[in-house]
């Protein structure tokens, strides 16, 4: 792909990011689905038809967007059902199964000098497993824009379709249902009833914190959250390597200097102080004391969208197109998880 | 709403399916809240006997026979729901705003679904609008997100716009280019047709991807597509908008190749947001009359 091309790519799609976000605000609410409407979407009980009249009014109602994005964030990803025949992989599997239906008949019908000739040649050139050495600083390859599957990209993702529970889904599952329990604790020990006195300090950072994510949506600033196990503490990362750091569970924020400029996705913090963030272009910075950030070389500028960390050394990270990449040396090195 | 009969028997099958008994739901009551469920899936039509069976039984029916002992004010199964559907509540609201602004919507939400209000005499339970199409789980959810949505942009249109910021002139930059401008009118004006000229459902998948910002596995349970497939076709959309931008900037509005690189590199020096309907309304277009095809 030539410069140009890549350039112009990245141009459309800053143009749908920006274009798009409020798109049809002047929607009138009496016209939109209701709740209920919207939730049997969400749990794949809407029949054909009903599914596209919704499509027609969302792709053009902001605030059904709103709704949607906020009532699948809310909804944990084991509870979603999609019917068999929704499912890409019942079709896709179609096509490995066709070839390799092809393939058998082709090994049979073959002469054995020809079968043996093609086994050998597979052979020799078949690649030893490598684990991918970064050895930082490396002069920065081309952007790619996102999403970019290439081929391999693709036939990776493929793959991975074809397999009725993805690894990396299933831990993700897992990861939200670990979520849950410690939330309930936090969420049953306050009863229904209104809060007491004593929280008011508590509710007015939350209000200041709800006037700040405010300030902040209207310019534009999806700010992605990073909870550490204190509550108190937490980061928010967003567009142009933006970080923002509180002590006060919220009450106030600061903003710290990343040292980079690429939009960050998502972060991890496994304390207080560790935190790992990724974000776009193979974008990668660790943290040790919670302010201060040290970027990590990648080895591929894929955009990444997902990242566990145990601490400082042990992180698996998600890209864009599904692979998943693991360092155990704090980002020294990182090895591809082999999902096949 | 078309009011569709229930045969006695299905009735009867469906009433003890969802445990109605239990909760002391009386078999008339449920019966009505049935036919009320096939009114909205059937709005113009009686369907067929299989095709009500087939309707009645997707239904969360054990959730339905809560949800109306719930609005009849059935103490043991509110104790139920409270007990079952308060932490997932509180969940949601942790996830809608992590900052913590949803929780006062779920607190908000009980009274309502409890049915403070009265008229004419009669509790209005918020349950009345449940008719077990989803879960009673995501019909919680989504309430309480279209909730705070609807807060969100309330605020957001009273409150007075402070901080839009405008873009610092650098002292000692190159002066602007005069033409910058008008190449990013004509792409803006370019994008805004070959929008409106995908499907719904391409329009779905680019604005939760880069607007809503929703991962490829969350746009996938909206369009019912694995990740990679959702992948796949966000690919295709961005390619075929942008052929759809070139055609338009070359054919219609007659630029050079060099002014349409130009034009493409205005987009990214170019700080501001973009609305499309804007722009559409001023080009005399609607996205109504556009026509509703798919670029390939």
């Amino acid at each position: 792909m030539s410069t140009r091309d890549t350039d112009r790519d990245r141009a459309v799609e800053e143009l749908l990011r920006r274009s798009l976000r409020d798109r049809g605000a002047a929607s009138r609410p009496e016209l939109c689905p209701d709740a209920e409407t919207l939730a049997a979407w969400v749990d794949g009980k809407l029949k054909a038809a009903e599914i596209a009249a919704a499509e027609a009014h969302v792709s053009d109602c902001a605030r059904c967007q709103a709704m949607l994005a906020a009532l699948v964030r809310a909804t944990p990803a084991v509870e979603h059902r999609i019917p068999w025949w929704r499912r890409g992989w019942v079709v896709g599997s179609l096509v490995p199964l066709t070839a390799g239906a092809i393939a058998a008949a082709i090994w049979i019908a073959a002469p054995d000098e020809a079968r043996r000739a093609t086994t050998d040649r597979f052979e020799a050139q078949a690649p030893a497993p490598q684990t991918v050495q970064v050895q930082p600083p490396q002069p920065p390859p081309p952007v790619e824009p996102r999403p970019s599957p290439d081929l391999a990209d693709r036939t990776s993702a493929l793959q991975k379709e074809m397999r009725p529970a993805a690894p990396d889904r299933e831990r993700k599952a897992k990861s939200e249902l670990d979520e849950m329990p410690r939330r309930d604790q936090a969420a049953a020990a306050p009863a229904a009833p209104p809060p007491p006195p004593a929280a008011a300090e508590a509710l007015s950072a939350q209000a200041a914190d709800l006037r700040e994510r405010s300030a902040l949506s209207r310019q534009g600033f999806a700010a992605r959250d990073i909870a550490s196990p204190d509550p108190s503490i937490r980061w928010r990362v967003g567009p142009s390597g933006s970080i923002q750091h509180t002590t006060n569970g919220g009450a106030t924020w600061e903003a710290l200097s990343s040292g980079v400029s690429e939009e960050l996705t998502a972060g991890a913090a496994p304390s207080a102080t560790t935190v790992w963030v990724v974000g776009r272009g193979g974008t990668v910075l660790l943290s040790t004391d919670g302010r201060r950030w040290q970027r990590v070389a990648f080895p591929e500028r894929v955009d990444l969208v997902a990242v566990r960390a145990d601490d400082g050394l042990n992180a698996t990270i998600t890209a864009a197109d599904g692979r998943t990449f693991k360092t155990s040396d704090g980002g020294r090195t990182w090895s591809p998880l082999q999902e096949f | 709403m078309h009011a569709v009969r229930i045969d006695d028997r299905l009735a009867a099958r469906l009433y003890e399916r969802a445990g109605a008994e239990r909760w002391r739901v009386a078999p008339a009551v449920f019966t009505e809240a049935l036919s009320a469920s096939a009114g909205r899936v059937f709005t113009d039509r009686d369907p067929g006997a299989r095709e009500l069976a087939r309707v009645l039984e997707s239904l969360h029916l054990e959730d339905l026979a809560l949800a109306l002992a719930c609005a009849a004010g059935h103490d043991a199964a509110w104790e139920h729901f409270v007990r079952e559907h308060r932490p997932l509540l509180y969940r949601s609201a942790d996830a809608i705003d992590p900052g913590g602004g949803a929780r006062e919507l779920a607190d908000s939400l009980y009274a309502d679904l409890y049915g403070l209000n009265e008229r004419g005499g009669q509790r209005q339970s918020l349950f009345r609008y449940y008719h077990g199409r989803s879960s009673l789980a995501t019909w919680l959810r989504a309430v309480l997100a279209q909730r705070h949505v609807d807060r969100f942009r309330a605020n957001r249109r009273v409150e007075p716009l402070l901080d839009e910021e405008t873009p610092a002139v650098v002292a000692g930059a190159a002066p602007p280019d005069p033409d910058r401008p008008r190449f990013l009118t004509l792409i803006k004006a370019a994008l805004a047709a070959a929008v409106a000229r995908l499907t719904a459902r391409d329009r779905v998948r680019l604005t939760f991807y880069y607007a809503q910002e929703l991962t490829l596995a969350e746009v996938g349970r909206l369009t019912g597509e694995h990740e990679a497939t959702v992948s796949r076709h966000l690919t295709r959309t961005r390619r075929a908008l942008r052929a759809d931008l070139e055609r338009q900037l070359r054919d219609e509005m007659k630029l050079s190749e060099a002014e349409i690189s130009q034009a493409f590199e205005s987009v990214m020096d170019d700080p501001g947001t973009i609305d499309l309907g804007e722009i559409l309304a001023d080009r005399g277009e609607s996205k109504k009359s556009a026509a509703p095809r798919s670029i390939r």
